[in-house]
């Protein structure tokens, strides 16, 4: 399935842009996504402690499966107040 | 102290101006165990000793800086302090918790809490040095900002003083005037108005220098703790490392959790982008800065320097600051906001009160409520940045338009009338900081029943509906954001672990690099040599924020007071991450109330009371 994914600044791809479409299995989940894009560099000296996702407006945490054509939104931890 | 804990100085300073004298009391192992210090004492303190009818600004209001037991020590973040006052902006409970370096300063100088009672005569600033006190004239320091003063006042004690102040707004008794420290590397006890209580007594400054650490019970075994849970504590707050609470600008905004044009919008991700921490790292930002014992480092210096407005060179606009200087009023002009911010900085003035307040106006001027003869024929219109900067002048100076800005919404409310209430967003008569309570049903309720007014911080619980748990409070998994269910029993528990942070005094930010109440349990009992665990950390927490409630309880706080603007309890935005969504409040305040152990109408019942050992006789 097909699901895009968007980063936040500072986080970009190693192309330079912020969007990406990715093919990825069925019952992937929000913590393989991060791990995936985290093995490939994408978020620079940030672990997947330092960023979180979101979906559909909302906070989602590692288990969240995604679905088709579902917008994952990486943004740099909501650290502080 | 009748018995030697660890942590604790062992003193606490007296100082009545009127009199110009000064002594000191012990502290006691009761009062320690009782009310752990910090926001604590400051309760008990206010509690039993400001008469019901005191005027603010009178002599009879006490002025108090209050260190906790971990300030000053090698414990992560722990360089906080908490300062109160019955405040003159809201009439109830006033406080507001700062970090930097002043407050282990204070500790390190011998005392655990420094109290101001009565009124000076004549300008005068302390200065507190290794045990020995004096009051001097501050005549020629009347009129500097809070940069010059903290030069000036260095110069006439020690290079190495650490010195809070009030700006010129504090001065005059401007009701959204705070108390400020570290200068240009500025930390802002901005809320309540308390700058103005200082200035009322015409305390300019407050120099303090102190060489004494304080001792620690179990030294050896807390340094072997700190270093466990200091990597987690970086890691997972290297977004606040490296761009400062500005950080939250973006998620905040998609979680439409970030206030845009007056709390009436639900989006602005271009805005947001063009003022976010990122932006403001690749633009303006020099470097960063610590709080005491702080491994995050959130502080950030900026410079910029152009021709229209003069240089800035100093500390960088916070999250709250973007938020309501930016999103509210519509600005997207990253330079202008930086130099609003350091304006505000320099007067002595809460950003929060002063971006809501320019919001508030330019919607006002936008619906005719004021016009031209009202604010000396200035246009006040969204996204005019100069509008900004030109009130913030005013507010500061105490001239036109802005020197009734500078009263506060309570203020405005009796000259303008009801219309203040609907457009002005406040609860108990303090501003909204940058958070809309309809991204997060806990929001609101924290809003409405916080002590202070409104205070995203009172309760934290927000976090914990985003993906933030905590096993041994009883939080093993996060809440869903839009719905009501349990959020009257999390808002009251998580009020109460906030009361322990605030006592401590270390820096909530610990919570989202991971430290639990089992982990400040442990802290403060190796730190004092006294027993703590997770349960009589939170009792003591109870304990406090129910002090607070009977404190404003004297003031006429109810239910009638728990309360939100209808603007957020009706209005629905149409865009944004939160759209659609109202909080039931009045349905989550029963749940809080039976969760509180209160009645209905928002009273600590006799038997909380006793339970929690609360005696409201002296």
């Amino acid at each position: 399935m097909i699901i895009t994914v968007y980063l936040y600044p500072p986080l970009r791809f190693p192309d330079g842009t912020e969007r990406k479409q990715m093919k990825v299995q069925d019952g992937f989940t929000i913590g393989g996504l991060l791990g995936e894009l985290k093995t490939g560099r994408i978020f620079g000296d940030y672990s997947e402690q330092a960023v979180f996702a979101i979906v559909d407006d909302d906070v989602v945490i590692d288990d969240y499966v995604l679905q088709a054509c579902q917008t994952v939104k990486i943004l740099i931890q909501m650290a502080g107040g | 102290m009748d018995k030697v804990l660890g942590g604790y100085a062992g003193e606490i300073l007296w100082v009545d101006l009127t009199k110009r004298q000064w002594h000191t009391e012990n502290v006691s192992e009761t009062m320690a165990k009782k009310w752990i210090g910090g926001s604590g004492w400051a309760v008990e303190t206010l509690f039993h000793r400001v008469p019901a009818d005191a005027d603010a600004l009178g002599p009879e209001n006490i002025l108090g800086f209050f260190t906790g037991p971990l300030t000053g020590t090698v414990i992560p973040s722990s360089g906080r302090h908490c300062i109160a006052a019955k405040s003159p902006l809201t009439g109830i409970w006033g406080e507001a918790s700062v970090g930097g370096t002043w407050g282990k300063a204070l500790k390190r100088a011998g005392y655990d809490a420094l109290i101001l009672t009565g009124q000076a005569s004549e300008p005068v600033y302390l200065w507190i040095n290794n045990g020995k006190v004096e009051i001097r004239p501050a005549g020629s320091l009347w009129g500097l900002d809070t940069y010059e003063i903290e030069e000036a006042v260095r110069e006439l004690t020690d290079p190495k003083a650490e010195v809070c102040s009030i700006g010129p707004a504090g001065e005059r008794m401007a009701k959204i005037a705070g108390l400020f420290t570290d200068g240009r590397e500025g930390r802002t006890a901005a809320r309540c108005g308390l700058g103005a209580v200082a200035g009322s007594k015409k305390v300019k400054a407050i120099a303090v220098y102190g060489n004494k650490p304080p001792v620690l019970a179990y030294k050896d075994e807390l340094l072997k703790r700190i270093k466990e849970v200091v990597p987690e504590i970086t890691e997972k707050n290297k977004g606040l490392t490296n761009f400062g609470t500005p950080v939250l600008v973006l998620p905040c905004e998609q979680l439409g959790d970030f206030p845009v044009k007056n709390w009436t919008g639900g989006s602005w991700e271009e805005g947001a982008k063009s003022i976010s921490g990122p932006r403001l790292a690749e633009t303006y930002l020099t470097g960063r800065y610590h709080c005491a014992s702080c491994p995050i480092g959130c502080g950030r210096r900026v410079a910029i320097d152009n021709e229209v407005h003069d240089s800035v060179r100093g500390a960088g606009p916070e999250y709250e600051t973007l938020g309501l200087f930016g999103g509210s009023c519509l600005i997207d002009n990253l330079e202008a906001i930086c130099y609003a911010n350091e304006l505000c900085n320099r007067y002595g003035i809460d950003t929060i009160e002063v971006g809501n307040l320019v919001a508030f106006s330019m919607e006002a001027y936008e619906k005719g409520v004021i016009g031209k003869q009202d604010t000396g024929g200035r246009e006040i219109l969204w996204g005019d940045a100069e509008a900004l900067i030109g009130l913030i002048q005013e507010m500061g100076e105490g001239s036109g338009f802005g020197a009734v800005l500078a009263e506060g919404f309570p203020a405005l409310a009796q000259r303008y009338g009801e219309i203040v209430n609907e457009i002005g967003m406040t609860a108990k008569g303090l501003s909204f900081p940058a958070h809309d309570p309809r991204a997060y049903n806990s929001l609101a309720l924290g809003y409405a029943t916080a002590n202070r007014g409104a205070d995203h911080l009172e309760a934290f619980s927000h976090a914990f509906e985003r993906n933030l748990t905590m096993p041994d409070l009883g939080i093993a998994k996060s809440f869903d954001r839009f719905s009501s269910q349990g959020k009257g029993a999390l808002v009251a528990k998580t009020q109460n672990l906030m009361m322990v942070f605030d006592s401590l005094a270390v820096c909530k930010f610990l919570m989202t690099g991971g430290i639990t109440p089992t982990v400040l349990a442990e802290w403060l009992s190796l730190a004092t040599g006294s027993e703590w665990d997770v349960e009589s950390l939170m009792r003591t927490g109870e304990r406090i924020f129910n002090l607070k409630r009977l404190y404003n309880i004297k003031y006429g706080v109810d239910r009638r007071m728990d309360t939100l603007p209808d603007r957020i309890l009706k209005n629905s935005r149409a865009t944004g991450g939160a759209a659609k969504n109202l909080p039931p409040l009045n349905e989550m305040l029963d749940e809080y109330y039976i969760a509180r152990g209160w009645d209905s109408q928002g009273i600590p019942t006799a038997d909380k009371l006793k339970e929690l050992e609360i005696s409201i006789k002296n």
